[in-house]
């Protein structure tokens, strides 16, 4: 099963993506796609570590190539966090797949990570209102980001929106 | 009671939330004036007023603003800015409406002039 959570910055999406996975399994790995560069990514993970706290999650970290990740034990749950980055980093790093193939080679890999647990819960982020005057690359990322989101809440067996830290239910609500 | 009231820029929030509140534009707090807000019934452009004031406490300035008619821009729904400055801002702007949606009565989302009640009833 999987369910995706979406949301801007900073409207609660993170606590609502814990609470839900900790409804359904008992092992369970945090899986950060946050590269660790700079003091805001740095203030970020401490502020999603420190609420992880307790709640009995191991963490690993994939930055890229998530269709070859392998975690590290058997979980029934898997969070992943953030798809916006996974996105950033398969785009702009020297090390990434390039925008042309990036879609379909995070859903492969979505896919894939689904069969290895019982429930995959994906955070991902809205920032599509905005429309600022970008650079081709960054527009070329929001739309493929667009992309991502569209086929994820198609495929995924419930779909919401945080708002300020209010959960708004798009489809199977009852498994929210 | 405490209001919340979110939305994209140019929904028609403040419209709205003075039909629904029999507000007028003399309730509104102007947020340029740092005090005014504690004075007023409401306050449009809470964002704003995070900005110019440089609010850095979210609990602590959301607890001020209990009892009143709030409206703010939802400007986390936008590409992560590179400035700190700017990504400050909208982190702290987000968690003050985590924090005010948390005790208020009611909550609604307003997009293009169609209110979504997410909290409470009205």
């Amino acid at each position: 099963m999987k369910i995706v959570i979406t949301g801007g910055s900073a409207s609660g999406k993170s606590a609502y993506a814990e609470q839900i996975i900790c409804k359904y399994a008992t092992k369970k790995l945090y899986l950060a796609t946050m590269q660790p560069f700079g003091k805001a990514a740095q203030k970020r993970i401490e502020r999603h570590l420190s609420l992880r706290k307790g709640k009995g999650f191991d963490t690993q970290e994939c930055f890229i190539n998530l269709e070859h990740f392998t975690p590290q034990n058997q979980y029934d749950g898997i969070l992943l966090e953030c798809m916006s980055n996974l996105l950033a980093n398969e785009i702009f790093s020297p090390n990434g797949i390039g925008a042309d193939k990036a879609v379909e080679y995070i859903i492969n890999g979505i896919v894939r990570l689904e069969k290895q647990c019982k429930i995959l819960v994906i955070v991902t982020s809205e920032i599509f209102s905005d429309d600022e005057e970008y650079s081709e690359q960054t527009i070329k990322y929001c739309k493929l980001l667009g992309n991502i989101n569209q086929i994820l809440f198609k495929i995924s067996d419930a779909a919401a929106e945080s708002v300020c830290g209010i959960l708004i239910p798009y489809k199977g609500e009852n498994l929210l | 009671m405490t209001v919340l009231i979110v939305g994209g820029a140019y929904q028609g929030k403040k419209d709205f939330a003075k039909q629904l509140f029999e507000l007028n534009d003399n309730d509104f707090a102007d947020i340029n004036n740092f005090k005014d807000i504690y004075n007023k019934k409401a306050i449009n452009n809470l964002h704003k007023y995070i900005k110019i004031h440089n609010i850095y406490d979210a609990s602590e300035f959301a607890n001020l603003l209990k009892n009143k008619v709030i409206i703010c821009n939802e400007i986390g729904c936008g590409v992560v800015p590179v400035e700190k400055e700017l990504d400050d801002w909208r982190e702290i702007t987000g968690r003050v409406c985590c924090e005010i949606a948390r005790f208020a009565d009611i909550v609604i989302r307003v997009t293009a002039g169609i209110p979504q009640v997410i909290k409470g009833r009205i």
